[in-house]
């Protein structure tokens, strides 16, 4: 059974200024949705009015259609990877994978060079891997959906490449939002593509769509190319 | 009864959560319970009002912090789905549950 989760008329205004107008998004379980846009449009912050950490001037956010005030509350539904290391440094690896109900030893089997002692503790590990696990774990935790912000940065090319393959295994059961300055990546993953510009959301079918979006300079040739799959 | 179990199951994980993010804030809430013992054995009764909005007041302050300066961290609980209110709440009950029995029993 396919779950849908619909962000509607979403309208975020700081000191004045409109940041989100009249936004409408939809993810789907087994689909993996893509949202670019240049800096400060309002991308992580259209992701914490999903998740329901911020509260805007309007919303509606239904999953089902079922309408649902903060989703983060509802129990296996929605998590949110921030763009920044959120796991508490004093933890040990091996209690996140409890916390987060996600069995260590298919990670360790994996990724045994990331985790290479039981004992190790979360702020022992480097950026990238910290940034690697933190993924890992939102992804494969038991939920319908997961939003995440800039889930490459901090990731060396092969684990940006390990990581896609992650992403492509756990959108079979979940529907992804994913948001990232890496945009290559987004468009080698995303099965739909979305461009945040000026305040408003811009369904996106091709490259050149994108170049006249604004994000893409009219001149720039991507290698890799885009083609929508709805 | 097996979702009876599991929504207890559940209660208690989200409680050992709260308690987690408690722990964090556990030094100066304790050095604000031992002051408060301190000045009702040097002072007594009398200063129980003052002791109690010091208590309180301290511990505003903490979880005021914590929710401001470690705003990065809240981000895990969230993903346990824990509400900021939960946990402000759970720091009040825990550290209550700390200071009464501290001030009525050692005193």
């Amino acid at each position: 059974m396919k779950n849908t989760l619909e962000a509607d008329s979403i309208v975020f205004e700081i000191r004045g200024r409109r940041i989100l107008s009249d936004i409408y998004i939809q993810l789907e379980t087994g689909r993996i949705t893509g949202l670019l846009g240049r800096n400060g449009q309002g991308k992580s912050t259209l992701m914490k009015i999903i998740f329901g950490t911020l509260t805007p001037m309007s919303k509606s956010i239904r999953i089902n259609g079922r309408y649902i005030q903060k989703p983060y509350l509802e129990t296996n539904l929605i998590t949110y990877l921030p763009q920044f290391n959120c796991f508490p440094a004093d933890k040990k690896v091996t209690d996140l994978f409890k916390d987060f109900k996600v069995d260590y030893s298919v990670f360790v089997s994996r990724f045994a060079y990331i985790a290479y002692n039981s004992n190790l503790k979360f702020g022992q590990l480097s950026g990238g891997n910290r940034r690697f696990i933190e993924t890992y774990l939102l992804l494969f935790t038991p939920g319908l959906f997961t939003l995440l912000d800039e889930p490459f940065s901090h990731l060396s090319p092969i684990r940006v490449q390990e990581m896609n393959i992650l992403i492509r295994e756990a959108s079979k059961q979940k529907g992804i939002l994913i948001s990232d300055h890496y945009y290559e990546e987004i468009l080698r993953t995303s099965d739909e593509l979305y461009v945040l510009q000026s305040g408003k959301i811009k369904f996106i079918n091709s490259n050149q769509e994108l170049a006249t979006s604004g994000y893409l300079p009219l001149s720039y040739s991507s290698e890799t190319e885009f083609k929508s799959s709805s | 009864m097996l979702i009876f179990k599991h929504q207890m199951n559940n209660y208690f994980k989200k409680i050992h959560f709260i308690a987690r993010f408690v722990q964090s804030l556990c030094i100066p809430l304790l050095i604000c319970t031992f002051m408060s013992w301190l000045a009702f054995r040097i002072y007594g009764v009398a200063t129980i009002p003052a002791i109690c909005w010091f208590k309180l007041i301290s511990t505003t302050i903490f979880i005021w912090y914590s929710f401001n300066y470690q705003q990065q961290q809240l981000y895990y609980y969230y993903n346990l789905g824990i509400s900021k209110l939960k946990l402000g709440a759970g720091v009040f009950i825990i550290d209550m549950l700390i200071f009464l029995p501290v001030l009525i029993f050692l005193s």
